[in-house]
C-alpha cells in the first residue's frame, strides 16, 4: 500500500512538473522589459543641416536624438527595431534592427537626420518635433511604441555658438562649443560666389594661379584684389560687433549671420560676415582660408606653405571706424593680431577662441548647404563690376592701382528743424522725412523719431532726465528694448567725438527685431539736466548717407 | 577622449615641445558595458593647465566627455587627483560600449587610427600617436574582455569599420523562469518516486 502511494504521488508530481514546464516556457516565461530614455538636441541650425546628417563629424556629436534602452527584464528582448521621423521634413527612416537585447544589456541608438534643403526656408526660430518609433518582442508579446520630443529649428541665418546650458558655462571657451559650425557659413560652392570669383579673376586679377601653387606672393595678390574690390564696390563694415559677447548680465549666444552672397550683394557685413565672404571667395579660387575667432572679433587669413597671411577684413571701412585701411595696413593689422592669437595672447583685449581651417573643416563634414543659383544676384554682381569699372572709378581708370577711399557725404540742402520741448537740443533733418513725436509710449526717453520715405534709414532723438552719464543712459535704453520689447541688441562704445563743439560718447551696435537687422550709431552727451543724444540707424547698412550726416552735423545741445 | 587634452596642449603649449600620453583602461562585462578608467600623469606645465580648467570644475570634464562619446550611455563619474604626484584618475561607467549581434557574437568598434595588439586571450591594446605642432599625443587604450570570451578576432562590420569581434555565449540561467525551475524539480521528484515504486523493496505484507 505504501509503495502505491509512491506511484500515485510520483505520477502526480510528474504531471504537475510537466504543467509547470509548459507554463514556464509559455505564460510564465521570463520576459524582457525595456526602459527607454531619449535625449534630444534642443536646437537645429539650418545652415548646418549637412552636419546633423553626418555621424562622422566630431565623433557623432551633432545627433538629433540619442535613444538609450536598457533591458531591465529577466528575459531577452527580441527583434527590436527603431526608426525616426521629423514631421514636415523627414519621413520614417529605415528601421535599425537589434536582433536581441539581453537582460541588463543597454543599447544606444543615435539619429542623424538628413534634412532636406527646404530647411533653409526657415527664417525665424520655429518649433518642430521628432518622433521615435520602436517595436520589440518581450518573449511573449509584440509591442510598438511611438514617442514624440520637441526641438527648435533656428532661423537660416542664425548661429548658436554654444550647446552648453547657461548654468554649465564657466569659461569663455564654453560659449563657443559650436564655433566650428561657422565653417558652414563659408560657401565656396555657392553658384553666386563662384560666379563672383570668376569675374574677379577675369576682370581684376586678369588671371591668377594663386589656387594652384602660386605661392604666398600670388596669394597676396589675390587677397589684395579681393580686398580692394570690396572697397571699390562700397562694401562696408556694417556693425561693430562680430561675435556675441557679454552685455550687462546677459550672454548672447545666438548671432544672425548673413550668407556671403548676401554680404556681397547687400554691401555690408559684420566682421564675421566679411570673414566668411573672404573665405568663400578664397576657397572658391582653390586657396586654403582660415578664420581667427576671438572672444568678440573674427578676421580671415589664407594659409600658404610659408605660413598664414592674415588680413583685417573690416578695414574696408564703415561709419565711425576711422575710415578705410589700405591693403597694406589691413595686412599689417591682421598679421599683428594673428601673431598674438597664435601665441595665445589676447587680441585687442579679447581671448583667442579658435583658428578655423576652413578646408579641413569642410573635409571633416562641416559642409555648407547647397544654395540655389540666383540669376538676379548674378545680375547684381555684374552691376557692381560695372560700377567699379566705369571710367571715372579708380579701378576703371587704372586697373592694377587699387582705389582710393570714396568721397565723403554731401549734406542735403532742404531741411526741417526739430526743437525739443525741453530746450536741451535742436536738430535738422531732411525736409521729405516723416517725423513722429513721442512715438513709442514704452520708451519715455524717446522724444521724436524721423525716417526717410523708403523706411531704410531713421534717426531717434533722446532725452534721459534720470541718467547721469551716456553709459547709464544707453544701459536704460538697452534694458527697455531687450526686456520689455524683446529686441536683440549688441553694442559697444567707440570713444568720444566732438559735434558742434560738444563732446559726445559714441556707440555702435546692431538691433535685431522682427527678423530685421538695424545697424546703428548712437551719440550721447551729458548735460546739467540729464543726458541727450541721438541714434542714427539703417536697414541697408549704410550709415554715412548725406541725410544721416546732416542730422549728425546739425545736432546742437542747448544749455 | 584625446580631444580633451588636444585643446589644452595645442592651444596653450604650442611654444613648448610636449608629449602627452593618455592611458585609458576599458574593462568590459558580459553584457557589453564597461568601466573606463583614465589615469593621467602630467608634466608640471600640463598639470597647471589641467588644474586650471578642470581642477576645481571636474563637472566640466564630465560634460566634455559625455559630449565627445555620444555613442555610449555614461554614468557614475569619479574624479580623484593626487597633487603631490601630479596625477589624477577619472573613471566612469559606459553602457553599450560593445554591440551584441546575436548568436553570442559581440563587436567592439574602434577607430581606424588605432593599431590593435593582442596582449593575451582577453586583453588587447589599441595605440595611436599623432603630432600637433610641437605636441606629440600618444594614446593607449587597454581593452579587457570577460574571461569567458572565445574566438577573439579583428574584422570589419557591415559598414566596413574595424571591430574586435568575440564570442560569448549568453548565460541561459536568466532565460529560465522560476516556474520552469519548479516544474523541473517536480518532474524530477515525480520520476524518483515512480522509480522507487518500480525498483524498491517489495512490501512484506502478511499472507
Amino acid at each position: 500500500m505504501k509503495k502505491k502511494i509512491y506511484l500515485y504521488l510520483g505520477i502526480g508530481l510528474i504531471v504537475a512538473g510537466v504543467v509547470a514546464l509548459v507554463l514556464g516556457f509559455t505564460y510564465f516565461k521570463n520576459r524582457g522589459a525595456l526602459e527607454g530614455k531619449f535625449f534630444v538636441n534642443p536646437v537645429v541650425m539650418p545652415m548646418a543641416y549637412k552636419v546633423y546628417g553626418n555621424p562622422e563629424v566630431e565623433n557623432g556629436k551633432y545627433f538629433l536624438v540619442k535613444a538609450v534602452f536598457k533591458n531591465i527584464g529577466k528575459g531577452s528582448i527580441k527583434d527590436f527595431t527603431i526608426s525616426y521621423r521629423v514631421p514636415g521634413y523627414i519621413e520614417w527612416t529605415t528601421p535599425v534592427r537589434y536582433e536581441e537585447i539581453l537582460p541588463n544589456q543597454t543599447i544606444v541608438d543615435l539619429f542623424y537626420p538628413k534634412f532636406p534643403r527646404k530647411i533653409l526656408e526657415v527664417l525665424n526660430a520655429t518649433p518642430a518635433s521628432v518622433e521615435v518609433r520602436y517595436r520589440y518582442n518581450d518573449g511573449v508579446k509584440q509591442y510598438e511604441m511611438i514617442k514624440r520630443k520637441n526641438f527648435e529649428i533656428r532661423g537660416r541665418n542664425e548661429l548658436v555658438y554654444t550647446d552648453m546650458p547657461p548654468d554649465e558655462i564657466s569659461e569663455v571657451q564654453d560659449m563657443y562649443t559650436n564655433v566650428n559650425l561657422l565653417a558652414c557659413f563659408v560657401t565656396p560652392e555657392d553658384p553666386v560666389i563662384k560666379y563672383f570669383t570668376q569675374q574677379l579673376q577675369k576682370n581684376v586679377l586678369r588671371g591668377t594661379n594663386a589656387g594652384v601653387g602660386g605661392g604666398s606672393q600670388e596669394t597676396q595678390r589675390f587677397m589684395e584684389a579681393l580686398y580692394e574690390f570690396e572697397k571699390a564696390a562700397g562694401i562696408v563694415y556694417g556693425g561693430t560687433l562680430g561675435l556675441p559677447e557679454k552685455i550687462g548680465d546677459k550672454i548672447s549666444a545666438v548671432q544672425h549671420i548673413r550668407l556671403p552672397r548676401e554680404v556681397l550683394t547687400g554691401g555690408a557685413g559684420l566682421c564675421v560676415e566679411l570673414s566668411t565672404l573672404f573665405c568663400s571667395v578664397a576657397e572658391s579660387a582653390g586657396l586654403s582660408p582660415v578664420i581667427f575667432v576671438t572672444q568678440n572679433h573674427a578676421f580671415p587669413g589664407i594659409e600658404t606653405p610659408e605660413g598664414i597671411i592674415a588680413i583685417e577684413a573690416t578695414g574696408v571701412g564703415g561709419e565711425g571706424l576711422g575710415g578705410k585701411m589700405s591693403f597694406e595696413d589691413a595686412i599689417e593689422v591682421g598679421t599683428k593680431n594673428a601673431q598674438k592669437f597664435l601665441n595665445g595672447e589676447p587680441v585687442n583685449g579679447a581671448l583667442p577662441i579658435a583658428l578655423l581651417r576652413i578646408n579641413e573643416l569642410h573635409a571633416q563634414g562641416y559642409r555648407p548647404p547647397d544654395l540655389e543659383d540666383d540669376p538676379n544676384l548674378k545680375k547684381k554682381i555684374d552691376s557692381i563690376f560695372k560700377q567699379v569699372f566705369q571710367p571715372q572709378s579708380p579701378l576703371g581708370q587704372n586697373n592694377g592701382n587699387y582705389p582710393a577711399p570714396q568721397p565723403g557725404p554731401t549734406p542735403t540742402a532742404n531741411a526741417r528743424t526739430y526743437q525739443d520741448p525741453s530746450g536741451l537740443f535742436a536738430v535738422s533733418f531732411p525736409a521729405n522725412w516723416q517725423m513722429i513725436n513721442e512715438p513709442i509710449p514704452n520708451i519715455p526717453y524717446l522724444r521724436a523719431m524721423v525716417g526717410d520715405p523708403s523706411m531704410t534709414q531713421e534717426a531717434e532723438f533722446y532725452y534721459f532726465h534720470d541718467a547721469y552719464s551716456p553709459d547709464q543712459a544707453l544701459q536704460r535704453l538697452y534694458m527697455i528694448l531687450t526686456q520689455q520689447m524683446g529686441e536683440s541688441i549688441q553694442y559697444k562704445p567707440l570713444g568720444q567725438v566732438s559735434i558742434n563743439g560738444r563732446s559726445f560718447a559714441r556707440y555702435a551696435g546692431v538691433t535685431i527685431a522682427n527678423g530685421m537687422q538695424l545697424n546703428w550709431v548712437a551719440y550721447f552727451a551729458p548735460t546739467s539736466r540729464g543726458v541727450v543724444g541721438f541714434v542714427l540707424g539703417s536697414y541697408s547698412n549704410r550709415l554715412n548717407t548725406p541725410q544721416l550726416q546732416l542730422i549728425k552735423n546739425s545736432f546742437k545741445v542747448g544749455r | 577622449m584625446k580631444r580633451l587634452l588636444l585643446f589644452l596642449m595645442v592651444f596653450h603649449l604650442s611654444l613648448f615641445a610636449e608629449k602627452v600620453v593618455l592611458q585609458i583602461d576599458i574593462e568590459c562585462n558580459e553584457v557589453g558595458d564597461a568601466k573606463i578608467v583614465w589615469k593621467q600623469h602630467a608634466t608640471a606645465l600640463q598639470w597647471k593647465f589641467l588644474m586650471q580648467r578642470y581642477g576645481n570644475n571636474p563637472s566640466l570634464l564630465k560634460k566634455e566627455i559625455i559630449s565627445s562619446l555620444p555613442n555610449y550611455q555614461l554614468s557614475n563619474f569619479k574624479f580623484t587627483k593626487d597633487e603631490m604626484n601630479r596625477a589624477f584618475t577619472f573613471s566612469f561607467d559606459a553602457n553599450g560600449i560593445v554591440k551584441y549581434r546575436g548568436n553570442g557574437i559581440w563587436q567592439f568598434k574602434y577607430g581606424k587610427k588605432y593599431t590593435p595588439r593582442k596582449i593575451n586571450d582577453h586583453t588587447w591594446l589599441f595605440s595611436d600617436s599623432e603630432t600637433e605642432g610641437n605636441v606629440i599625443n600618444e594614446e593607449f587604450l587597454t581593452l579587457k574582455l570577460p574571461k569567458k570570451v572565445k574566438n577573439v578576432q579583428l574584422t570589419k562590420n557591415e559598414f566596413d569599420e574595424p571591430v574586435l569581434q568575440y564570442y560569448l555565449k549568453p548565460s541561459i540561467v536568466h532565460s529560465i523562469s522560476i516556474v520552469t525551475i519548479v516544474g523541473i524539480i517536480l518532474l524530477a521528484a515525480g520520476i524518483v518516486l515512480v522509480l522507487l515504486y518500480l525498483f524498491g523493496k517489495k512490501d512484506n505484507a502478511p499472507a
